[in-house]
């Protein structure tokens, strides 16, 4: 069987949605896990810097995509995948995040 | 683009008698036999029928409830009745016809779209499309004696649970339901393998077609989805069997997680649904504008995209159930985020059309009304994703207007245009443009007028599934135009059916290209696929490989004729469709219909509570799969095969390369996550209480499990030492010696392990927590049973001389099963130790 990396490639298209889901579920965790145990402004606090990491991760994995788009000779449908993907991860990660600037974390 | 008469894998004239021997390989059996049929194309049409059935038995079901509900005060059907029917509609639109319809098309048009003979895993078909059949025909039979489900398609606890459902109704649905998803599960698993590794050579991932793309992702989905569905029926089934409180709020149970597990399937299948019908409409838009698709590869984004943003969304089911304002803010957002890559799809199909000169056929009419009640569907799921809006809304009858634009919109719609389309492949005659024009207005204006209305009476306050209403409500004539347009809606989809039998029952003639489309399905096709696999070099072959119908209809492209004396295909590689090996495929057989029968059977009767016949049809079911897996482990009949003039292939493989190996696997994730959801449910209940371990339940000690732990390990070493014991000596005793003592050690990691549960006093009986732990246990236990069927199948075929090199698929597949079986032996109990003692 050729070696053709499909999980490898799989895991490098797909990054940045992992991404954005791992963002979504682990803000949804610790949202409903924390409310009764913490602050508002720490719930808070710890939301917004996992979410600032997770956007940093996205905004890096988008300049990696455009980045080996211009600089490497890759498939055109690999490419535009890697690159379509980290647009979405971006605004998926940034739009989720959206919440926590004008809501309490644990309000009613 | 040509292909140079030199540069074709095989030369003309062909060896006499080559096409006439492919033929006989693959005839379909005439007569009664026909049912034994695994070919793709057989089962595809079988499964495709039997979808549209449902869809009609279902369609009665919603006229019967416009009728009632058509003027107030209605006593046509009563609370009852009313209530058995609205749930068999949802449930079985939903189950026996949605998912199932999607799956059928797959099955019956992928091979020949990717250009293979046939899918990896025929008898598999052939087994979900008999257990979906059987199982659901004797689970809609339950409405004519008063015995259908009755708490709605979702059913939630504590509706549903022994309290307020005693009879059992809610057992139908939930047994039912669960072996139809698990044949679901199949068809995802034989449309993954087949998508991957059967495609024409040269069909890289880039000149895949796009409906393919989208069956991937959908299979892909319905792998992760569905899981969640079978732990949910399992959870709630045993609390009804056997008083294991899940979802009893006395005994420290929670409803909520009965719709976390159902809504982690439930969103993501509204997409599985309308993915496909998505991949169909980009598939028929090209043809009918004649150009090819605008945005591909963001279109193949978009479905990634789809495919991820569906699994954030399923709480935005539960607004209305008090979760907190940040958990459903997150989900608000991921609703709304979802709109970007499903408008992305639907801009690509508006430029391939500007782009093109679409010609008005009648599928291109169903496509265009896709579109309009689509967009209008997607606009109103961006409202209900609205926080405070949908607490306005949540459960009124705005909601069912909403999803029937999104479902009939999204997905009837493209399936009519569909049927339309590629129904000259069936017997080669086209639908009539007249009937299918009436079949369309008719359609298109009763489907508007029976569903907008919807949306006003439920901003009015209408509720949904009340049998009946006060008539000084205002909502009389909003009811009586929703049941006028819901009756000129049936006329238009019976339009559309009769007009489908006419065609069907006009003589077989040659399909052509009708409708000059650009995928490979239209190349001339028998019972075998295509005559020879073709060679492809564009993504879209019918248009810019010019001569390549008659080519591939001359044999001049790969594996012209039988290249074994049975049935095959070609298998290759997953990213550049490099051809690997030919792939043996096993024929048509009684075995997958009785297998699947046993299986429907076994549940269906274990829920009226015939458990010596149901143990009898359970055991003919393993009996069956076991005759099935005995056939086709066996020796490649040639070790190479000649697929063009210069060109050997391996026959058959092993490991990695094999397909069963990818089924094996596939299977496993499925396995593996059932198993997180019952850890979820078992994290879910610890949570809920006050403290962990509940009063009244208590840990084993940590050496139970340390000791089970450590005989799981040995257990699966053993086992791996005998898969690579010297298969060449016989007799094969040290094989079977280490069989017995891997087989040995499993039983007894599991005995271990309960025991220690049964010395800590587990009563799952008391409390949510026990049952979560005793759920854990069991489904080890389950796969304990299954593994000493499995050795002593293992056993049985190295005693009788089956077990060889060449004949080894069993062997490895086992054994990947065991590992997998000590993990969750290893994993379960740790985590039931470890979580209370992180949670303090």
């Amino acid at each position: 069987m050729p070696r053709e990396r499909l999980f490898a490639m799989t895991f490098d298209v797909c990054a940045p949605l992992l991404l954005w889901a791992l963002h979504l579920f682990g803000a949804y965790v610790f949202a409903a896990t924390a409310c009764g145990s913490m602050s508002d402004d720490q719930v808070q606090l710890v939301l917004l810097a996992w979410s600032l990491i997770a956007l940093a991760c996205a905004v890096g994995l988008l300049i990696r995509a455009t980045y080996r788009r211009r600089h490497f000779v890759l498939a055109r449908l690999l490419s535009g995948m890697r690159l379509g993907c980290a647009v979405l991860g971006v605004i998926g990660v940034a739009w989720t995040a959206l919440p926590l600037l004008v809501l309490p974390s644990c309000g009613v | 683009m040509s292909s140079s008469p030199d540069s074709l894998p095989n030369i003309l004239p062909r060896p006499e008698g080559e096409r006439e021997k492919l033929e006989a390989v693959w005839r379909t059996p005439q007569g009664w036999r026909f049912f034994k049929s695994v070919n793709n194309t057989n089962i595809g049409l079988l499964y495709i029928g039997t979808a549209l059935l449902f869809f009609v038995l279902a369609g009665i079901l919603g006229l019967l409830m416009r009728m009632q509900l058509a003027v107030p005060g209605n006593d046509l059907l009563g609370a009852s009745t009313y209530n058995q029917v609205f749930t068999m509609h949802g449930t079985v639109m939903m189950f026996l016809f949605a998912i199932p319809v999607v799956e059928a098309i797959a099955v019956f048009l992928l091979p020949n779209m990717l250009g293979a003979r046939d899918l990896p895993f025929p008898r598999l078909s052939a087994y979900a499309y008999w257990a979906y059949a059987i199982g659901g025909l004797a689970f809609f039979c339950t409405l004519f004696v008063g015995l259908a489900p009755d708490g709605g398609w979702f059913m939630y606890p504590p509706l549903s649970g022994k309290q307020y459902s005693p009879d059992v109704n809610a057992d139908f649905w939930l047994l039912g339901i669960g072996f139809i998803e698990i044949s679901a599960i199949a068809g995802a698993i034989e449309l993954i393998v087949g998508i991957l590794f059967t495609r024409a050579p040269g069909m890289t991932l880039s000149r895949m077609p796009i409906y393919a793309w989208t069956m991937l992702v959908v299979a892909v989905m319905i792998v992760f989805a569905f899981p969640a569905v079978i732990a949910a029926t399992a959870l709630l089934e045993l609390e009804r069997a056997f008083d294991w409180p899940f979802f009893i709020a006395e005994r420290g149970g929670d409803s909520v997680l009965w719709q976390h597990l159902f809504w982690f399937f439930g969103h993501p299948e509204v997409y599985i649904i309308f993915l496909p019908a998505a991949g169909m409409v980009s598939t028929m838009i090209p043809t009918i504008a004649q150009t090819s698709l605008v945005g591909y590869r963001a279109i193949v984004v978009a479905l990634l995209g789809v495919g991820f943003f569906s699994f954030g969304l399923w709480a935005h089911h539960m607004f209305s159930v008090g979760l907190g304002t940040m958990e459903l803010s997150f989900v608000s957002a991921a609703s709304m985020a979802v709109a970007i890559p499903t408008a992305i799809q639907v801009f690509a199909w508006i430029a391939t059309l500007w782009r093109g000169s679409p010609r008005l056929t009648a599928p291109a009419l169903f496509l265009l009304g896709f579109l309009f009640i689509f967009v209008l569907g997607g606009l109103t799921g961006v409202m209900v994703a609205v926080v405070p809006f949908d607490w306005q809304v949540h459960d009124s009858y705005f909601i069912v207007a909403h999803f029937h634009y999104v479902l009939i919109g999204g997905m009837v719609f493209p399936m009519f245009a569909a049927l339309a389309y590629w129904l000259p492949l069936v017997n080669g005659n086209t639908m009539s443009e007249r009937w299918g024009r009436w079949s369309f207005a008719l359609s298109f204006i009763g489907f508007n007028l029976a569903f907008f209305p919807m949306h006003i009476s439920g901003l009015l306050g209408m509720p949904r599934r009340v049998y009946t209403y006060d008539g000084t409500l205002g909502w009389n004539s909003l009811n009586m135009l929703s049941t006028i347009g819901a009756f000129i809606l049936a006329l238009g989809i019976a339009l559309f059916f009769i007009d489908m039998v006419r065609t069907l029952r006009k003589p077989k003639q040659h399909a052509g290209n009708p409708w000059h489309a650009s995928t490979l399905e239209w190349l001339p096709n028998e019972d075998y696929g295509m005559r020879s696999i073709p060679q492809i070099a564009s993504r879209d072959p019918l248009w810019e490989q010019t001569g390549l119908a008659e080519e591939v209809e001359q044999g001049r492209h790969w594996l012209p004729g039988t290249a074994t004396g049975g049935r095959e295909t070609l298998m290759t590689s997953a990213v550049q469709a490099t051809p690997l090996h030919v792939l043996p495929l096993p024929t048509d057989s009684w075995l997958p219909l009785i297998a699947a029968a046993g299986t429907a059977a076994f549940f269906l009767l274990l829920t009226i509570g015939a458990v010596l016949p149901a143990a009898v049809c359970g055991v003919a079911a393993v009996a069956a799969v076991c005759g099935w897996l005995w056939q086709i482990d066996r020796p490649s009949p040639a070790p190479q095969a000649r697929i063009g003039e210069h060109t050997w292939l391996p026959v058959g493989a092993r490991g990695i390369a094999s397909h069963a190996w990818w089924g094996t696997c596939i299977m496993l994730t499925v396995d593996l996550l059932i198993f997180a959801c019952f850890l979820f449910a078992y994290a879910h209940a610890s949570m809920s209480g006050a403290t962990c371990p509940p009063p009244g339940a208590r840990l084993p000690a940590l050496g139970w499990s340390l000791s089970a732990g450590m005989l799981l390990l040995a257990s699966s070493v053993m086992l791996e030492v005998a898969r690579r014991c010297d298969m060449h000596r016989q007799p094969q005793r040290l094989l079977r010696l280490f069989i017995v003592l891997a087989a040995i050690g499993m039983c007894a990691a599991f005995v271990i392990e309960w025991r220690g549960q049964h010395a800590a006093g587990l009563d799952p009986t008391a409390q949510a927590w026990s049952a979560a732990v005793a759920t854990v246990l069991a489904y080890q236990g389950f796969h304990v049973a299954i593994l000493v069927i499995a050795a002593a199948y293992l056993l049985f075929r190295s005693w009788s001389g089956r077990l060889k090199m060449a004949s080894r698929a069993s062997l490895d597949n086992t054994a990947l099963i065991w590992h997998c079986t000590s993990l969750q032996g290893i994993v379960g109990p740790m985590t039931i130790q470890l979580l209370p003692q992180w949670m303090g």
